[in-house]
Protein backbone atom coordinates (compact mmCIF):
# COMPACT_ATOMS: atom_id res chain seq x y z
CA UNK A 1 0.00 0.00 0.00
CA UNK A 2 1.72 3.45 -1.05
CA UNK A 3 0.35 6.12 0.99
CA UNK A 4 2.07 8.71 -0.63
CA UNK A 5 0.86 11.66 0.65
CA UNK A 6 2.88 14.70 1.12
CA UNK A 7 5.29 13.96 -1.62
CA UNK A 8 8.42 14.73 0.90
CA UNK A 9 11.11 11.53 1.32
CA UNK A 10 9.97 12.00 5.27
CA UNK A 11 6.85 13.08 7.17
CA UNK A 12 5.81 13.00 10.53
CA UNK A 13 2.68 14.27 12.09
CA UNK A 14 2.55 14.78 15.66
CA UNK A 15 4.67 11.93 16.31
CA UNK A 16 5.15 10.63 19.72
CA UNK A 17 7.25 7.74 21.15
CA UNK A 18 7.23 6.33 24.70
CA UNK A 19 9.66 3.64 26.67
CA UNK A 20 7.05 2.60 28.65
CA UNK A 21 5.77 5.92 30.72
CA UNK A 22 8.87 8.26 29.39
CA UNK A 23 8.02 9.84 26.46
CA UNK A 24 11.32 10.46 24.04
CA UNK A 25 9.47 12.10 21.11
CA UNK A 26 6.20 14.37 21.57
CA UNK A 27 4.09 15.46 19.10
CA UNK A 28 6.82 16.03 16.34
CA UNK A 29 6.07 17.60 12.71
CA UNK A 30 8.72 17.48 9.96
CA UNK A 31 8.28 17.28 6.12
CA UNK A 32 11.52 16.57 4.84
CA UNK A 33 12.93 16.72 1.08
CA UNK A 34 15.29 15.67 -0.65
CA UNK A 35 19.18 17.11 0.12
CA UNK A 36 20.72 16.83 3.75
CA UNK A 37 19.08 17.63 7.00
CA UNK A 38 21.11 18.00 9.80
CA UNK A 39 19.62 16.94 13.63
CA UNK A 40 21.54 18.97 16.50
CA UNK A 41 20.81 18.38 19.76
CA UNK A 42 22.23 17.70 23.39
CA UNK A 43 22.42 13.85 24.64
CA UNK A 44 18.54 12.62 25.47
CA UNK A 45 16.92 15.23 22.86
CA UNK A 46 15.91 12.45 21.19
CA UNK A 47 17.65 12.30 17.91
CA UNK A 48 18.47 8.80 18.09
CA UNK A 49 15.42 7.89 18.90
CA UNK A 50 14.01 9.84 15.58
CA UNK A 51 16.36 8.26 13.53
CA UNK A 52 15.45 4.76 14.70
CA UNK A 53 11.93 5.73 13.68
CA UNK A 54 12.67 7.03 10.17
CA UNK A 55 15.31 4.10 9.72
CA UNK A 56 12.35 1.45 10.70
CA UNK A 57 13.97 0.21 13.30
CA UNK A 58 10.97 1.28 15.97
CA UNK A 59 7.31 1.96 15.66
CA UNK A 60 6.17 5.12 17.00
CA UNK A 61 3.81 5.28 19.56
CA UNK A 62 1.65 7.42 17.93
CA UNK A 63 0.99 9.59 15.28
CA UNK A 64 1.51 9.49 11.98
CA UNK A 65 5.15 8.43 10.16
CA UNK A 66 5.57 8.09 6.49
CA UNK A 67 8.95 7.16 4.32
CA UNK A 68 9.35 7.40 1.46
CA UNK A 69 5.76 8.21 0.59
CA UNK A 70 4.69 4.89 2.38
CA UNK A 71 3.75 3.52 5.99
CA UNK A 72 5.92 1.85 7.80
CA UNK A 73 3.44 0.05 9.75
CA UNK A 74 2.40 -1.78 6.52
CA UNK A 75 4.65 -4.95 5.82
CA UNK A 76 4.83 -4.85 2.34
CA UNK A 77 5.16 -0.44 2.96
CA UNK A 78 8.26 -1.29 5.33
CA UNK A 79 9.68 -3.97 2.66
CA UNK A 80 9.57 -1.02 -0.30
CA UNK A 81 11.27 1.37 2.67
CA UNK A 82 14.00 -0.72 3.61
CA UNK A 83 14.62 -1.88 -0.04
CA UNK A 84 15.52 2.19 -0.64
CA UNK A 85 17.61 2.95 3.00
CA UNK A 86 20.53 2.95 4.07
CA UNK A 87 21.47 3.42 7.83
CA UNK A 88 24.48 3.90 9.83
CA UNK A 89 23.54 3.40 13.18
CA UNK A 90 25.21 5.42 16.44
CA UNK A 91 26.97 2.35 17.83
CA UNK A 92 27.31 0.37 14.44
CA UNK A 93 28.75 -3.71 15.67
CA UNK A 94 30.33 -4.97 12.82
CA UNK A 95 31.50 -8.84 12.96
CA UNK A 96 35.23 -8.93 14.23
CA UNK A 97 35.99 -11.85 12.19
CA UNK A 98 35.12 -10.62 9.00
CA UNK A 99 37.00 -9.18 6.47
CA UNK A 100 35.81 -5.83 5.11
CA UNK A 101 34.98 -6.81 2.13
CA UNK A 102 32.86 -10.48 4.10
CA UNK A 103 31.42 -7.53 5.77
CA UNK A 104 29.63 -5.01 3.57
CA UNK A 105 29.39 -8.69 1.42
CA UNK A 106 26.95 -9.68 3.93
CA UNK A 107 24.66 -6.88 4.57
CA UNK A 108 24.19 -6.78 0.40
CA UNK A 109 23.13 -10.45 0.85
CA UNK A 110 20.62 -9.05 3.41
CA UNK A 111 19.66 -6.11 1.23
CA UNK A 112 18.57 -9.05 -0.88
CA UNK A 113 21.32 -8.60 -3.42
CA UNK A 114 21.64 -12.37 -4.63
CA UNK A 115 23.03 -11.77 -8.04
CA UNK A 116 27.20 -12.48 -7.27
CA UNK A 117 28.76 -10.43 -9.88
CA UNK A 118 26.18 -7.52 -9.35
CA UNK A 119 26.68 -7.49 -6.04
CA UNK A 120 30.46 -7.20 -6.09
CA UNK A 121 30.16 -4.72 -8.47
CA UNK A 122 27.98 -2.43 -5.69
CA UNK A 123 30.35 -3.74 -2.98
CA UNK A 124 33.19 -2.68 -4.78
CA UNK A 125 31.64 0.79 -5.74
CA UNK A 126 30.85 1.81 -2.16
CA UNK A 127 34.39 0.50 -0.89
CA UNK A 128 35.44 2.94 -3.11
CA UNK A 129 33.64 5.78 -2.57
CA UNK A 130 34.39 5.11 1.05
CA UNK A 131 38.39 4.94 0.38
CA UNK A 132 38.56 1.55 1.79
CA UNK A 133 39.67 -0.61 -1.20
CA UNK A 134 42.88 -1.18 -0.38
CA UNK A 135 42.29 -2.29 3.06
CA UNK A 136 39.30 -5.04 2.10
CA UNK A 137 40.93 -7.66 2.78
CA UNK A 138 41.84 -6.63 6.36
CA UNK A 139 40.36 -8.17 9.55
CA UNK A 140 37.62 -5.64 11.06
CA UNK A 141 39.47 -6.47 14.25
CA UNK A 142 42.42 -4.71 13.20
CA UNK A 143 41.11 -1.25 12.07
CA UNK A 144 41.26 1.64 13.46
CA UNK A 145 38.25 3.83 14.78
CA UNK A 146 37.44 6.05 11.39
CA UNK A 147 38.09 3.12 8.98
CA UNK A 148 35.01 1.49 11.03
CA UNK A 149 32.94 4.07 10.63
CA UNK A 150 33.84 4.11 7.00
CA UNK A 151 32.76 0.33 6.98
CA UNK A 152 29.68 1.41 8.43
CA UNK A 153 28.99 4.43 6.10
CA UNK A 154 29.94 1.91 3.18
CA UNK A 155 27.22 -0.49 3.68
CA UNK A 156 25.01 2.20 4.20
CA UNK A 157 25.79 3.47 0.66
CA UNK A 158 24.66 -0.22 -0.89
CA UNK A 159 21.82 -0.10 -3.51
CA UNK A 160 22.58 3.83 -4.21
CA UNK A 161 19.62 4.57 -1.12
CA UNK A 162 16.88 7.53 -1.66
CA UNK A 163 16.87 7.78 2.00
CA UNK A 164 20.22 7.91 4.04
CA UNK A 165 19.86 8.18 7.74
CA UNK A 166 23.12 8.46 9.57
CA UNK A 167 23.42 8.52 13.46
CA UNK A 168 26.69 10.49 14.26
CA UNK A 169 28.67 9.69 11.15
CA UNK A 170 31.64 11.81 11.66
CA UNK A 171 32.98 10.54 15.09
CA UNK A 172 36.24 9.05 15.10
CA UNK A 173 36.82 10.64 11.53
CA UNK A 174 39.94 12.45 11.02
CA UNK A 175 39.60 16.01 9.66
CA UNK A 176 40.96 14.50 5.90
CA UNK A 177 37.82 11.59 6.25
CA UNK A 178 35.39 14.45 7.57
CA UNK A 179 36.24 16.24 4.41
CA UNK A 180 36.01 13.19 2.46
CA UNK A 181 32.38 11.83 3.93
CA UNK A 182 31.18 15.75 3.35
CA UNK A 183 32.17 14.70 -0.08
CA UNK A 184 30.08 11.34 -0.36
CA UNK A 185 27.38 12.74 1.55
CA UNK A 186 26.95 15.95 -0.98
CA UNK A 187 27.28 13.78 -3.77
CA UNK A 188 24.32 11.42 -2.73
CA UNK A 189 22.34 14.28 -1.42
CA UNK A 190 21.85 15.68 -5.00
CA UNK A 191 18.43 13.61 -6.00
CA UNK A 192 17.87 11.95 -2.59
CA UNK A 193 17.41 12.78 1.24
CA UNK A 194 20.44 12.39 3.82
CA UNK A 195 19.16 12.64 7.40
CA UNK A 196 22.53 12.65 10.17
CA UNK A 197 22.88 13.79 13.21
CA UNK A 198 25.54 15.01 14.87
CA UNK A 199 27.25 17.05 17.77
CA UNK A 200 29.49 19.02 15.20
CA UNK A 201 28.12 22.08 13.82
CA UNK A 202 31.02 22.57 11.14
CA UNK A 203 29.45 19.60 9.66
CA UNK A 204 25.90 21.06 9.68
CA UNK A 205 27.41 24.33 8.33
CA UNK A 206 29.64 22.33 5.40
CA UNK A 207 27.16 20.27 4.12
CA UNK A 208 23.29 20.76 5.59
CA UNK A 209 20.65 22.82 4.26
CA UNK A 210 18.76 22.71 6.67
CA UNK A 211 19.27 21.99 10.33
CA UNK A 212 16.48 20.90 12.86
CA UNK A 213 17.70 20.63 16.72
CA UNK A 214 16.05 19.19 19.20
CA UNK A 215 15.72 19.13 23.11
CA UNK A 216 13.64 17.13 25.79
CA UNK A 217 12.20 15.05 22.61
CA UNK A 218 10.87 18.28 20.64
CA UNK A 219 11.75 20.12 17.83
CA UNK A 220 13.19 23.96 19.18
CA UNK A 221 14.25 24.97 15.66
CA UNK A 222 14.36 24.25 11.99
CA UNK A 223 15.31 26.29 9.37
CA UNK A 224 18.92 27.07 7.11
CA UNK A 225 22.21 27.20 9.38
CA UNK A 226 22.55 30.56 7.94
CA UNK A 227 19.29 31.08 10.14
CA UNK A 228 20.52 29.15 13.37
CA UNK A 229 23.44 31.56 13.30
CA UNK A 230 21.45 34.44 12.86
CA UNK A 231 20.02 33.75 16.32
CA UNK A 232 23.35 34.97 17.67
CA UNK A 233 23.31 37.84 15.35
CA UNK A 234 24.14 40.60 17.37
CA UNK A 235 25.17 38.03 20.79
CA UNK A 236 28.92 37.39 20.14
CA UNK A 237 31.57 39.55 20.54
CA UNK A 238 35.34 39.36 21.21
CA UNK A 239 36.97 40.42 24.22
CA UNK A 240 40.43 40.78 25.97
CA UNK A 241 38.48 39.07 28.74
CA UNK A 242 35.82 36.45 29.87
CA UNK A 243 32.91 38.29 30.30
CA UNK A 244 31.57 36.83 33.61
CA UNK A 245 27.75 37.95 31.84
CA UNK A 246 28.19 35.62 28.63
CA UNK A 247 26.42 32.51 28.13
CA UNK A 248 29.95 30.79 27.62
CA UNK A 249 32.91 32.46 26.48
CA UNK A 250 36.36 30.93 25.50
CA UNK A 251 39.88 31.97 24.58
CA UNK A 252 40.46 31.84 20.49
CA UNK A 253 43.93 31.50 18.64
CA UNK A 254 44.27 35.14 18.82
CA UNK A 255 44.46 35.27 22.42
CA UNK A 256 41.16 36.98 22.80
CA UNK A 257 38.06 35.66 24.08
CA UNK A 258 34.30 34.49 22.35
CA UNK A 259 31.56 35.46 24.17
CA UNK A 260 28.45 34.83 23.86
CA UNK A 261 25.68 35.97 25.65
CA UNK A 262 23.78 39.91 25.30
CA UNK A 263 26.13 41.76 25.18
CA UNK A 264 27.51 44.80 26.39
CA UNK A 265 27.18 47.78 24.70
CA UNK A 266 30.12 49.34 23.00
CA UNK A 267 31.62 46.11 22.34
CA UNK A 268 33.12 44.43 19.10
CA UNK A 269 30.48 42.34 17.68
CA UNK A 270 31.92 39.43 15.66
CA UNK A 271 30.33 37.45 12.80
CA UNK A 272 27.80 34.17 14.59
CA UNK A 273 28.54 30.72 13.45
CA UNK A 274 26.13 27.80 13.69
CA UNK A 275 27.47 26.83 17.11
CA UNK A 276 26.64 30.59 18.18
CA UNK A 277 23.26 30.04 17.03
CA UNK A 278 22.97 27.05 18.65
CA UNK A 279 24.87 28.20 22.33
CA UNK A 280 22.08 31.08 22.39
CA UNK A 281 19.22 28.69 21.16
CA UNK A 282 19.99 26.22 23.73
CA UNK A 283 20.49 29.13 26.68
CA UNK A 284 17.27 30.14 25.57
CA UNK A 285 15.94 26.44 26.39
CA UNK A 286 17.51 26.47 29.50
CA UNK A 287 16.23 29.64 30.79
CA UNK A 288 12.77 28.82 30.11
CA UNK A 289 13.06 24.94 31.66
CA UNK A 290 14.70 27.02 34.93
CA UNK A 291 11.97 29.92 35.26
CA UNK B 1 48.76 -3.73 -51.45
CA UNK B 2 49.42 0.16 -51.15
CA UNK B 3 48.45 3.06 -49.12
CA UNK B 4 46.25 3.69 -52.05
CA UNK B 5 44.50 1.22 -51.88
CA UNK B 6 40.42 1.50 -51.84
CA UNK B 7 40.31 -1.38 -49.84
CA UNK B 8 40.93 -0.92 -46.04
CA UNK B 9 40.74 -3.07 -42.74
CA UNK B 10 37.41 -2.25 -41.05
CA UNK B 11 37.58 -2.10 -36.76
CA UNK B 12 35.24 -5.41 -36.63
CA UNK B 13 37.47 -7.59 -39.04
CA UNK B 14 41.17 -5.34 -36.68
CA UNK B 15 39.69 -6.70 -33.15
CA UNK B 16 38.42 -10.08 -35.04
CA UNK B 17 42.51 -10.40 -35.50
CA UNK B 18 43.51 -9.22 -32.51
CA UNK B 19 41.55 -12.02 -30.33
CA UNK B 20 42.35 -14.88 -32.84
CA UNK B 21 38.76 -15.12 -33.84
CA UNK B 22 39.37 -14.44 -37.98
CA UNK B 23 40.01 -17.23 -40.48
CA UNK B 24 43.58 -18.13 -41.83
CA UNK B 25 42.88 -16.45 -45.84
CA UNK B 26 41.28 -13.20 -43.91
CA UNK B 27 44.20 -12.66 -41.55
CA UNK B 28 46.72 -13.32 -44.36
CA UNK B 29 45.08 -10.33 -46.04
CA UNK B 30 45.09 -8.45 -42.81
CA UNK B 31 48.99 -9.23 -42.47
CA UNK B 32 49.82 -7.92 -46.31
CA UNK B 33 47.87 -5.02 -45.99
CA UNK B 34 49.19 -3.68 -42.99
CA UNK B 35 52.64 -4.02 -43.76
CA UNK B 36 51.85 -1.50 -46.70
CA UNK B 37 48.36 0.88 -44.97
CA UNK B 38 50.42 3.18 -42.31
CA UNK B 39 46.57 3.50 -40.67
CA UNK B 40 45.63 0.11 -41.09
CA UNK B 41 48.82 -0.66 -39.13
CA UNK B 42 48.08 1.73 -36.67
CA UNK B 43 44.27 0.55 -35.84
CA UNK B 44 45.54 -3.52 -35.80
CA UNK B 45 48.15 -2.52 -33.58
CA UNK B 46 45.70 -0.80 -31.39
CA UNK B 47 43.23 -3.27 -31.38
CA UNK B 48 45.66 -5.82 -30.70
CA UNK B 49 46.87 -3.86 -27.50
CA UNK B 50 43.72 -2.97 -26.65
CA UNK B 51 42.51 -6.36 -26.40
CA UNK B 52 45.90 -7.71 -24.40
CA UNK B 53 44.66 -5.13 -21.98
CA UNK B 54 41.41 -6.29 -21.47
CA UNK B 55 42.17 -9.88 -21.11
CA UNK B 56 44.87 -8.69 -18.29
CA UNK B 57 42.29 -7.07 -16.35
CA UNK B 58 40.10 -9.59 -16.72
CA UNK B 59 42.48 -11.96 -15.56
CA UNK B 60 43.34 -9.35 -12.75
CA UNK B 61 39.34 -8.85 -12.08
CA UNK B 62 39.07 -12.99 -11.62
CA UNK B 63 42.36 -12.87 -9.21
CA UNK B 64 40.52 -9.86 -7.23
CA UNK B 65 37.35 -11.44 -7.11
CA UNK B 66 38.89 -14.76 -5.76
CA UNK B 67 40.94 -12.98 -2.97
CA UNK B 68 37.70 -11.09 -1.77
CA UNK B 69 35.67 -14.11 -1.88
CA UNK B 70 34.29 -14.80 1.69
CA UNK B 71 35.93 -17.28 3.18
CA UNK B 72 33.40 -20.76 3.62
CA UNK B 73 33.69 -22.26 6.56
CA UNK B 74 32.64 -25.94 8.22
CA UNK B 75 29.40 -24.84 9.06
CA UNK B 76 28.99 -22.90 6.32
CA UNK B 77 29.90 -25.45 4.10
CA UNK B 78 27.70 -27.98 5.67
CA UNK B 79 24.53 -25.94 5.69
CA UNK B 80 25.27 -25.55 1.69
CA UNK B 81 25.62 -29.41 1.70
CA UNK B 82 22.21 -30.07 2.63
CA UNK B 83 20.53 -27.81 0.04
CA UNK B 84 20.61 -24.24 1.75
CA UNK B 85 21.22 -21.15 -0.46
CA UNK B 86 24.49 -19.84 -0.31
CA UNK B 87 23.12 -16.10 1.77
CA UNK B 88 21.18 -18.98 3.91
CA UNK B 89 24.53 -20.08 4.71
CA UNK B 90 25.63 -16.95 5.58
CA UNK B 91 23.25 -15.81 7.80
CA UNK B 92 23.49 -18.99 9.57
CA UNK B 93 27.08 -18.81 9.84
CA UNK B 94 27.34 -14.99 10.37
CA UNK B 95 28.56 -14.60 13.73
CA UNK B 96 31.34 -16.66 15.67
CA UNK B 97 28.61 -16.69 18.39
CA UNK B 98 26.33 -18.23 16.39
CA UNK B 99 28.20 -21.52 14.93
CA UNK B 100 29.76 -22.02 18.65
CA UNK B 101 26.25 -21.97 20.30
CA UNK B 102 25.37 -24.43 17.28
CA UNK B 103 28.10 -26.64 17.74
CA UNK B 104 27.88 -26.33 21.74
CA UNK B 105 24.34 -27.87 21.30
CA UNK B 106 25.49 -30.72 19.13
CA UNK B 107 28.42 -31.14 21.88
CA UNK B 108 25.87 -30.92 24.54
CA UNK B 109 23.66 -33.25 23.37
CA UNK B 110 26.11 -36.23 22.44
CA UNK B 111 27.62 -35.89 25.76
CA UNK B 112 24.17 -36.48 27.47
CA UNK B 113 23.80 -38.72 25.22
CA UNK B 114 27.08 -40.79 25.67
CA UNK B 115 26.42 -40.11 29.72
CA UNK B 116 22.86 -41.85 29.51
CA UNK B 117 24.18 -45.14 27.46
CA UNK B 118 27.13 -45.89 29.88
CA UNK B 119 24.33 -45.81 32.93
CA UNK B 120 21.53 -48.07 33.18
CA UNK B 121 20.13 -45.76 35.77
CA UNK B 122 16.54 -44.49 35.63
CA UNK B 123 17.58 -41.17 37.24
CA UNK B 124 20.55 -40.74 34.94
CA UNK B 125 18.47 -41.46 32.00
CA UNK B 126 15.55 -38.99 33.39
CA UNK B 127 18.19 -36.06 34.06
CA UNK B 128 19.37 -36.89 30.39
CA UNK B 129 15.84 -36.47 29.19
CA UNK B 130 15.45 -33.57 31.16
CA UNK B 131 18.49 -31.68 30.24
CA UNK B 132 19.06 -32.53 26.72
CA UNK B 133 16.19 -30.23 25.61
CA UNK B 134 17.88 -27.17 27.07
CA UNK B 135 20.99 -27.40 24.58
CA UNK B 136 19.05 -26.06 21.47
CA UNK B 137 17.11 -23.25 23.50
CA UNK B 138 20.50 -21.87 24.73
CA UNK B 139 21.79 -22.31 21.36
CA UNK B 140 19.03 -20.23 19.62
CA UNK B 141 18.93 -17.66 22.60
CA UNK B 142 22.75 -17.07 22.10
CA UNK B 143 22.99 -16.89 18.61
CA UNK B 144 20.40 -13.47 19.19
CA UNK B 145 21.54 -12.04 22.25
CA UNK B 146 23.50 -8.91 21.88
CA UNK B 147 27.02 -10.15 22.79
CA UNK B 148 25.77 -12.77 19.78
CA UNK B 149 24.48 -10.12 17.41
CA UNK B 150 26.90 -7.32 17.08
CA UNK B 151 25.05 -5.89 14.39
CA UNK B 152 21.31 -6.35 15.37
CA UNK B 153 20.49 -2.55 15.14
CA UNK B 154 21.28 -3.01 11.13
CA UNK B 155 19.28 -6.45 11.32
CA UNK B 156 15.99 -4.85 12.32
CA UNK B 157 16.42 -2.51 9.09
CA UNK B 158 17.37 -4.45 5.92
CA UNK B 159 14.52 -6.00 3.68
CA UNK B 160 15.55 -9.66 5.00
CA UNK B 161 13.57 -9.69 7.82
CA UNK B 162 14.57 -10.20 11.26
CA UNK B 163 11.69 -13.02 11.56
CA UNK B 164 13.79 -15.05 8.75
CA UNK B 165 17.18 -14.63 9.85
CA UNK B 166 15.54 -15.57 13.33
CA UNK B 167 13.82 -18.41 12.51
CA UNK B 168 16.92 -19.75 10.14
CA UNK B 169 19.41 -19.12 13.06
CA UNK B 170 16.87 -21.37 15.46
CA UNK B 171 16.45 -24.21 12.72
CA UNK B 172 20.22 -24.32 12.30
CA UNK B 173 20.81 -24.65 15.94
CA UNK B 174 17.87 -27.45 16.49
CA UNK B 175 18.55 -29.55 13.70
CA UNK B 176 21.96 -30.38 13.33
CA UNK B 177 21.24 -31.86 17.29
CA UNK B 178 18.56 -33.52 16.46
CA UNK B 179 19.77 -35.31 13.57
CA UNK B 180 22.96 -35.98 15.68
CA UNK B 181 21.12 -37.23 19.10
CA UNK B 182 19.04 -39.27 16.27
CA UNK B 183 22.47 -41.10 14.85
CA UNK B 184 23.24 -42.01 18.54
CA UNK B 185 20.22 -43.86 19.26
CA UNK B 186 22.25 -47.25 18.56
CA UNK B 187 24.73 -46.65 21.64
CA UNK B 188 21.43 -45.91 23.81
CA UNK B 189 21.84 -49.81 24.94
CA UNK B 190 18.27 -50.60 25.11
CA UNK B 191 16.19 -47.58 25.99
CA UNK B 192 17.01 -46.30 22.64
CA UNK B 193 13.41 -45.10 21.27
CA UNK B 194 13.38 -43.27 24.30
CA UNK B 195 16.23 -41.18 23.67
CA UNK B 196 13.48 -39.71 20.98
CA UNK B 197 11.89 -38.80 23.60
CA UNK B 198 13.62 -35.61 24.08
CA UNK B 199 13.04 -34.17 20.53
CA UNK B 200 9.77 -32.61 20.39
CA UNK B 201 9.70 -31.09 24.07
CA UNK B 202 13.23 -29.38 22.93
CA UNK B 203 11.24 -28.66 19.52
CA UNK B 204 8.16 -26.92 21.31
CA UNK B 205 11.07 -25.35 23.80
CA UNK B 206 12.82 -23.32 21.07
CA UNK B 207 9.40 -22.33 19.87
CA UNK B 208 7.70 -21.48 22.74
CA UNK B 209 11.08 -19.34 23.54
CA UNK B 210 10.83 -17.62 20.04
CA UNK B 211 6.95 -16.81 20.69
CA UNK B 212 8.30 -15.55 23.89
CA UNK B 213 11.15 -12.82 22.40
CA UNK B 214 8.30 -10.70 20.89
CA UNK B 215 7.97 -9.58 24.21
CA UNK B 216 11.12 -10.00 25.88
CA UNK B 217 15.18 -10.30 24.75
CA UNK B 218 15.76 -14.48 23.35
CA UNK B 219 18.38 -14.77 26.35
CA UNK B 220 15.33 -13.77 29.01
CA UNK B 221 12.55 -15.66 27.21
CA UNK B 222 14.83 -19.17 27.00
CA UNK B 223 15.40 -18.81 30.33
CA UNK B 224 11.69 -18.27 31.47
CA UNK B 225 11.38 -21.08 29.16
CA UNK B 226 14.12 -22.80 30.84
CA UNK B 227 12.94 -22.51 34.42
CA UNK B 228 9.32 -23.74 33.48
CA UNK B 229 10.68 -26.89 31.74
CA UNK B 230 13.14 -27.16 34.95
CA UNK B 231 10.56 -27.22 37.84
CA UNK B 232 7.86 -29.08 35.79
CA UNK B 233 9.07 -32.32 37.38
CA UNK B 234 9.64 -30.66 41.04
CA UNK B 235 6.26 -29.01 41.05
CA UNK B 236 4.66 -32.30 39.99
CA UNK B 237 6.92 -34.19 42.24
CA UNK B 238 7.93 -36.74 39.93
CA UNK B 239 10.36 -39.47 40.64
CA UNK B 240 12.85 -40.61 37.89
CA UNK B 241 11.03 -44.07 36.88
CA UNK B 242 7.35 -41.38 36.44
CA UNK B 243 9.95 -39.00 34.73
CA UNK B 244 10.36 -41.72 32.16
CA UNK B 245 6.76 -41.97 32.02
CA UNK B 246 6.04 -38.70 31.65
CA UNK B 247 8.67 -38.09 28.62
CA UNK B 248 7.24 -41.13 26.61
CA UNK B 249 3.51 -39.73 27.00
CA UNK B 250 2.08 -36.81 28.48
CA UNK B 251 5.28 -34.94 27.55
CA UNK B 252 5.02 -35.36 23.91
CA UNK B 253 0.93 -34.54 23.75
CA UNK B 254 1.85 -31.08 25.60
CA UNK B 255 4.75 -30.58 23.39
CA UNK B 256 2.55 -30.89 20.27
CA UNK B 257 0.09 -28.75 22.09
CA UNK B 258 2.97 -25.91 22.84
CA UNK B 259 4.23 -26.17 19.26
CA UNK B 260 1.24 -25.49 17.86
CA UNK B 261 0.29 -22.65 19.89
CA UNK B 262 3.56 -20.98 20.59
CA UNK B 263 4.14 -21.50 16.35
CA UNK B 264 0.80 -19.68 15.97
CA UNK B 265 1.82 -16.83 17.80
CA UNK B 266 5.27 -16.55 16.28
CA UNK B 267 3.29 -17.08 12.64
CA UNK B 268 0.43 -14.23 13.44
CA UNK B 269 2.98 -12.18 15.02
CA UNK B 270 5.14 -11.90 12.06
CA UNK B 271 4.06 -8.19 11.20
CA UNK B 272 5.19 -7.21 14.94
CA UNK B 273 7.87 -8.63 15.01
CA UNK B 274 9.47 -7.75 12.38
CA UNK B 275 8.92 -4.12 13.00
CA UNK B 276 9.40 -4.13 16.60
CA UNK B 277 12.04 -6.86 16.86
CA UNK B 278 13.10 -8.68 20.41
CA UNK B 279 11.77 -5.98 22.85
Amino acid sequence: MNTAGSGAHVALTQLTKSYGRTEVLRGLNLALGPGVVGLLGPNGAGKTTLLKLLATALAPTSGTLEVLGRNPADAADRLEIRRRLGYVPQEVGLYENFTVYEFVDYIAILKEQTDRAARRADVCRVLAAVDLEDVRSKKIRKLSGGMRRRVALAQSLLGDPQLLVLDEPTVGLDPEQRLRFRQIVSQHAERRCVVLSTHMTEDVEALCERVVVMDHGAIIFDGTPAGLAALASGKVWLAPAADPNALMSWRTGDGRHRNVGDAPVGVHLAEPTVQDGYLVLNGRVLAVSSA
Amino acid sequence: MNAETTWHIDSASAQRYARHTIDEVTAASVEAHVSACGSCAAAVSAAVEETHEGLLDNVWAKVDELLDAPRVGVIERSVRSVGCSPATARVIAATGRAQWSCLSAVALSLTLAVFASTTGDDAAFALFLLFAPIGPLVATAVAFERFGEPVESLLRTVPTALWTIALVRSAAAVVPSIVLTALSIPILNERGWLALAWMLPSFALSVAALALSNWMRPGQSALVVTLIWMSLPVVARLQAETVLDAMAGTAQLTSIAVVLAAGTVFVTRRPTFDYRGFS
